[in-house]
């Protein structure tokens, strides 16, 4: 399932004398199975593009298309299950979502709003639930009692039970501790390999590097660059105009690179360094 | 939400932004009192006038004003629809059953419309100048003779201030979890009663779980920056009347004399 | 035991829970240092500073601050040599505006009108917010709101600054901006840092490391100490540093490598000292 973006823009408010612009011409196309990474400073526009991946936002000017079905302003607000049960949505902090009173129940609330039976659903919810990594007996303990690592994952389940096909993380590894981030982002990776089509926003530049195949530069609600990790961090100083940082294998690069290393191209990711480094400085030492 | 412009604080640095709001708020609802001295064309009219005189003042976009009618428009149409066929006197235009037009319900008509209009316009202006912070240190200020029975004056203002410095805070965390249930099937507002009443659960069980989260640690936080109550404390912020603020007294004598004098 | 916080022999169990949060805690922090206080979510750490401030009841053990033995008679004074600044910055937003939230302290501690309006106006110049003064919270970043909080302990005077994971919520460029304003800070100001942090820049930044696991101390050291442990150290908390993580994968591909703690520019010098020799 492709999703792709054509000239969208949205306009907070609009009409209003505090009408301010969220996206301006926004056009980009997201092909199913892709892992898409979505980056920007704070307030580039990177949230209000997410939320027009399952119309909870819908776009002042021009259509995105998900799948089969096109969305515009005109887009009637009913009929839109069918498009947010196929895009999962991960929020910020999205542990801050829970509500039921036991696990199980919660994370078969999103399957059972898409018209799934509540066995199937269940059932979906204790698969989602190994999938994510937490034990079967937290099933009937009350989210709340869990640790906030825990809820986090009872939260990124129940947007699993939904089984959509594309599944969209905003920051999922905020506020986690490393080894939490880690796990995460391992977790996205299996789905990915499975065949799940990933849209991460992030301010990780590492996690670009490391995960993602395509990425998109959001600034100032408007889409600056649509390319592959690869190539995003070949250009050091475009990054800085645009407020963003390097991974640190590539930042790591720039230095041995400052004392006479020679790279064809910047390496991004850390084993891609290692390989270069023990072909260039390996072989003598077997002479 | 974005609709409600009466209760939003434009920041600014006019005169009326600079007026004490204690006296903003009493002068709000002196005026709207002194509105139903005027019972005439001529009175009504130089009420009129001086409104839209007061109201260039504040340097804030007349739009403001105009948007500040929506939330009431259906209230002034419903009380003037009321006065056009149900007031009966003067000329009988048209008559059916209980309903009646005539010369003055007309007249009461429009009377009332001016009326309604000019109290909004006069609230908008004080919500629109004045933070809701200010409003609530206007109040405590005139509450503090309480403090003689015993009324905890600073605490309730205290409360009050951290109430209203956490509504944006809470509405944010209301749409994000009102699009976080959305994303997984949740249609607010539609289908029957019941089905909306079930769909309140999932909002406000998050809301009110991250509410008390919050509160523990605004708790903690203020614990730990020495609160302990409301008694020996000094205060950051006072008020203070000024030159406007005697100004404002005069023009609200002179408004009352011309209406005193014009009306019959 | 000259430190300006002296805790000994700590131990606090949540009610309701079996296992204690902190289970014999001692540890002396010398005046003018920056310690940071590691391990996983759930290790303790904020348990600890809780403690140090008197804002939970130790089980057993004791507590020392600037001279002064916690007790429910010190706590005020304790709290006004100790400025906090916590995780989240919405929750410990306390004022209607940027001025009211610094002056808010001082309210509490009745120090006096004047005063208050410089020591107000003095705190914003030092972090920089001046120009927000009458600002609302919902108008502000969280690296500003975090600068605001900043400011409330400037304007309060105390001598330890306690950083409860004060960076963990900010994006990249928030983080760096509160880091190095606290760098500042800390020597302008002449302050004891007590920073209970995941962030490795954090913690390197740091005199000594002390690791908390299942609320016990079971490592403390100078960084290069710590960080010596290579990938050890993800065990504890903290993201493994990159030289060392790039070092023991080098040492794994059959490179030579240093054995102590390398940082990266120190790894990048010998990596090119290594290529110019081949």
């Amino acid at each position: 399932m492709d999703i792709k973006f054509d000239q969208v823009g949205y306009t907070y408010q609009a009409g209003t004398p505090l009408a301010a612009v969220g996206l301006q011409d926004v056009s980009f196309t997201i092909h199913g199975g892709d892992y898409t990474a979505i980056i920007g400073q704070t307030g580039s526009g990177k949230s209000t593009l997410l939320q027009h991946l399952n119309a909870l936002l819908k776009p002042s000017t021009g259509t995105v298309t998900v799948g089969d079905r096109v969305i515009t302003s005109k887009t009637s607000n009913k009929n839109l299950r069918p498009l947010r049960q196929k895009v999962g949505m991960v929020f910020q902090f999205a542990e801050s979502q829970l509500f039921e009173s036991t696990v199980e129940r919660d994370v078969a609330f999103g399957p059972q709003n898409f018209g799934v039976s509540q066995d199937e659903a269940f059932a979906l919810a204790a698969q989602s639930v190994e999938r994510v990594g937490l034990p079967a007996d937290v099933l009937q303990k009350s989210p709340f009692d869990l640790s906030g690592g825990q809820m986090r994952r009872v939260a990124i389940a129940g947007v699993l039970a939904m089984q959509p096909e594309v599944l969209v993380l905003d920051e999922p590894t905020a506020g986690l501790d490393p080894r939490g981030r880690r796990e995460m982002m391992t977790l996205f990776a299996r789905l990915h390999a499975e065949g799940k089509t990933v849209v991460l926003v992030t301010h990780q530049m590492d996690d670009v590097a490391d995960y993602a195949d395509k990425v998109l530069v959001m600034d100032e609600g408007k889409l600056v660059a649509n390319t592959t990790p690869a190539g995003l961090f070949q250009n050091p100083d475009w990054l800085l105009a645009h407020h963003l940082g390097l991974p640190k294998t590539t930042n790591f690069a720039r230095s041995l690179q400052n004392r006479g290393f020679q790279f064809d191209r910047l390496p991004i990711r850390e084993d891609e360094l290692v390989a270069i480094l023990k072909q260039q400085l390996g072989g003598q030492q077997h002479e | 939400m974005s609709k409600m412009i009466l209760g939003r604080y434009i920041p600014g640095d006019s005169f009326i932004h600079r007026l004490d709001p204690r006296t903003k708020l009493l002068a709000t609802f002196y005026y709207i009192a002194i509105v139903f001295l005027a019972n005439n064309w001529v009175s009504y009219l130089f009420l009129a006038l001086a409104t839209l005189a007061i109201i260039p003042l504040a340097r804030v976009s007349f739009r403001f004003f105009l948007r500040g009618l929506l939330p009431v428009l259906f209230l002034i149409v419903f009380t003037v629809l009321i006065q056009i066929f149900f007031t009966t006197g003067g000329q009988v235009y048209w008559h059916w059953g209980w309903f009646t037009l005539s010369s003055a319900g007309l007249i009461n008509a429009a009377y009332i419309f001016i009326r309604l209009v000019l109290i909004i316009f006069m609230s908008t202006l004080l919500t629109l100048t004045t933070p809701s912070l200010s409003l609530a240190d206007a109040v405590e200020s005139l509450l503090k003779p309480l403090a003689a029975i015993k009324f905890p004056v600073t605490e309730v203002a205290l409360m009050l201030s951290i109430a209203l410095r956490f509504v944006p805070t809470l509405m944010d965390q209301t749409s994000k979890t009102m699009n976080a249930q959305r994303a997984r099937g949740v249609d607010f507002g539609s289908g029957g009663l019941v089905k909306q009443v079930k769909s309140i659960v999932p909002l406000f069980i998050p809301l009110f779980v991250s509410a008390f989260a919050m509160a523990d640690d605004l708790a903690t936080a203020m614990e730990a920056r020495g609160y302990k109550d409301g008694y020996g404390r000094t205060r950051y912020r006072v008020l203070h009347y000024g030159r406007g603020d005697l100004l404002t007294l005069v023009v609200m004598a002179v408004l009352t004399l011309g209406l005193v004098l014009l009306r019959k | 035991m000259a430190g300006i916080i002296d805790v000994q022999d700590l131990k606090f169990t949540y009610s309701g829970q079996q296992r204690p949060a902190l289970d014999g805690v001692s540890l002396s922090i010398p005046a003018g240092k920056w310690v940071a206080v590691v391990g996983h979510n759930g290790s303790g750490k904020s348990t600890l500073a809780k403690n140090i401030l008197g804002l939970l009841e130790p089980e057993s053990g004791s507590v020392e601050v600037a001279g002064m033995r916690l007790t429910a008679d010190s706590v005020w004074d304790i709290r006004a040599e100790v400025g906090i600044v916590f995780q989240n910055p919405d929750n410990q937003f306390v004022g209607a505006t940027v001025a009211d939230d610094v002056a808010f302290g001082l309210e509490n501690r009745a120090v006096p009108r004047p005063e208050m309006l410089q020591r107000v106006d003095g705190a914003l110049a030092a972090v920089g917010m001046t120009a927000f003064k009458n600002r609302e919270p919902a108008h502000l970043s969280g690296g500003q709101k975090q600068r605001v909080a900043i400011a409330g302990v400037v304007a309060q005077r105390p001598q330890i600054l306690i950083l409860d994971e004060a960076t963990s919520m900010l994006d990249p460029a928030g983080r760096r901006d509160v880091m190095s304003l606290i760098h500042n800070l800390k020597t302008q100001l002449n302050l004891t840092v007590l920073s209970i942090t995941h962030d490795l820049e954090e913690a390197a930044s740091a005199d000594q490391i002390i690791v908390l696991d299942n609320g016990k101390i079971v490592r403390s050291g100078t960084p290069e100490t710590i960080f010596a442990h290579g990938s050890q150290v993800a065990e504890w908390g903290l993201d493994v540093p990159y030289s060392e993580d790039l070092k023991e994968r080098l040492a794994a591909a059959g490179l030579q490598m240093p054995l102590t703690y390398t940082d990266e520019e120190r790894l990048a010098d010998y990596l090119w000292t290594l290529n110019s020799t081949k």
